[in-house]
């Protein structure tokens, strides 16, 4: 996976380089570099992640308009709610970069397009997604098995109590009726 | 006075007094038992080691591995619906998100046996905590879908059939009683590498004043395989 997707940023960065000798002449420095930025050479894991989550940013500074090999990437933290500068590993690929950041709890849920910035020049983005974690636990019950009474047992004994007042109310009016008879 | 004038008598008396026994015992016993739940808990269950690595350090899989071995993570497909043979739930689950309130949305309770995923997160069976919530009573039924839920042990399987018509099968590796006021959101809902699933209900002590458990039961379960 992660192979493949180093080949597509590859081939991004090529059409990039195509495109950007064009922009250097006419003195766009800028946006040749936002070219690169937007083949995306970097590769976040978990993507979406979630707040309070360990996340690795690796990038592959390698590009064939700005200057050769990297030797070091630093990954611009802000707008995460990081540190401005956190400097990334070299890995054992050549002119690959990681770093590995605790996303922050109170990181609101979106899209973040942290940038970095490699020594030889290449600066590389991607979009990193941010779960919405719920900060209220869920209400799963109205507690009807922890606090309902037995109200069957309840309505056999009204009825009893119903019944015997009746049948002793009928009772005393038949003793009257047949005394004064 | 006849024999039978005081029998009357006797059995009006004997069906007040009864009655009147019958209904304070009625109020004042609960109609089903409180829901049970597992021991009060602060932290969570150790996660275990994915199926690979579980294997490596045995040395070598066992018969029980079975040839599927290892399972691998599945991809991106909604959850329709679940199964727990162990208490004998079967329940349909729906796709919901947050609230307003910052609380996870769950079905209507006149809709207690019915179940919801959580759909900002991960799906069951692909890398990450996929997260479930059930209800554990209801007025309109007395117990509801998750009322054993706290039953379930280490050990237990869960089935989770996904749109794409295949079974995510999840074993439980722990779970707890946790205070919702001290709810640890990060450790439920945070990434796992390994595709994992928590079930979610309330319990613990009920509150009368404010009508709601002070707990929820967490069930911690992990992917094993899948079927169909």
């Amino acid at each position: 996976m992660r192979a493949v997707l180093r080949a597509a940023a590859r081939a991004g960065l090529t059409m990039a380089a195509l495109a950007v000798p064009a922009l250097v002449l006419s003195g766009f420095v800028l946006p040749g570099q936002a070219a690169l930025a937007s083949s995306s050479p970097v590769d976040i894991t978990p993507n979406p992640s979630a707040p309070g989550t360990s996340t690795t940013f690796a990038v592959n500074c390698s590009s064939q308009t700005a200057g050769g090999k990297a030797t070091s990437a630093i990954l611009i933290g802000t707008t995460l709610g990081l540190n401005e500068h956190i400097p990334m590993q070299a890995s054992t690929h050549t002119n690959e970069f990681v770093a590995t950041v605790v996303l922050p709890t109170d990181i609101k849920p979106g899209t973040y397009q942290p940038d970095i910035d490699c020594s030889n020049g290449v600066t590389a983005s991607a979009a990193l997604k941010v779960q919405a974690v719920p900060g209220v636990a869920p209400a799963t019950g109205d507690g009807t098995t922890a606090t309902a009474t037995d109200d069957r047992l309840t309505t056999v004994g009204l009825a009893l109590v119903g019944l015997g007042t009746a049948s002793g109310a009928l009772f005393l009016t038949r003793r009257r009726f047949r005394a004064r008879g | 006075m006849g024999i039978l004038r005081k029998l009357c008598i006797a059995l009006i008396v004997a069906s007040i007094a009864g009655g009147v026994v019958l209904a304070f015992a009625g109020s004042h016993t609960l109609r089903w038992s409180p829901p049970p739940f597992p021991p009060r808990s602060e932290a969570l269950p150790a996660a275990p080691d994915p199926p690979d690595q579980a294997a490596r350090h045995r040395g070598r899989p066992s018969v029980a591995d079975g040839p599927g071995y290892p399972p691998q993570p599945m991809g991106r497909s909604v959850p329709l619906s679940l199964a727990i043979p162990r208490i004998g739930v079967r329940a349909k689950i729906i796709p919901l998100g947050l609230q307003a309130d910052g609380s996870p949305g769950v079905p209507p309770l006149t809709t207690p046996f019915v179940t919801s995923w959580y759909d900002p997160g991960p799906t069951p069976g692909s890398p990450g905590a996929a997260v479930i919530y059930g209800h554990v009573d209801s007025a309109a039924v007395g117990p509801a879908v998750f009322y054993d839920l706290g039953r379930l042990r280490t050990g237990n399987l869960v089935d989770v059939t996904l749109a794409d018509r295949r079974t995510a099968v999840f074993r439980v590796y722990g779970a707890g009683l946790y205070l919702k006021t001290d709810f640890p959101s990060l450790g439920v809902y945070g990434y796992t590498r390994w595709p994992t699933l928590r079930l979610i209900t309330c319990g613990g002590e009920f509150d009368r004043r404010t009508g709601h458990y002070l707990g929820n039961v967490v069930v911690f379960a992990e992917y094993v395989g899948q079927r169909g």
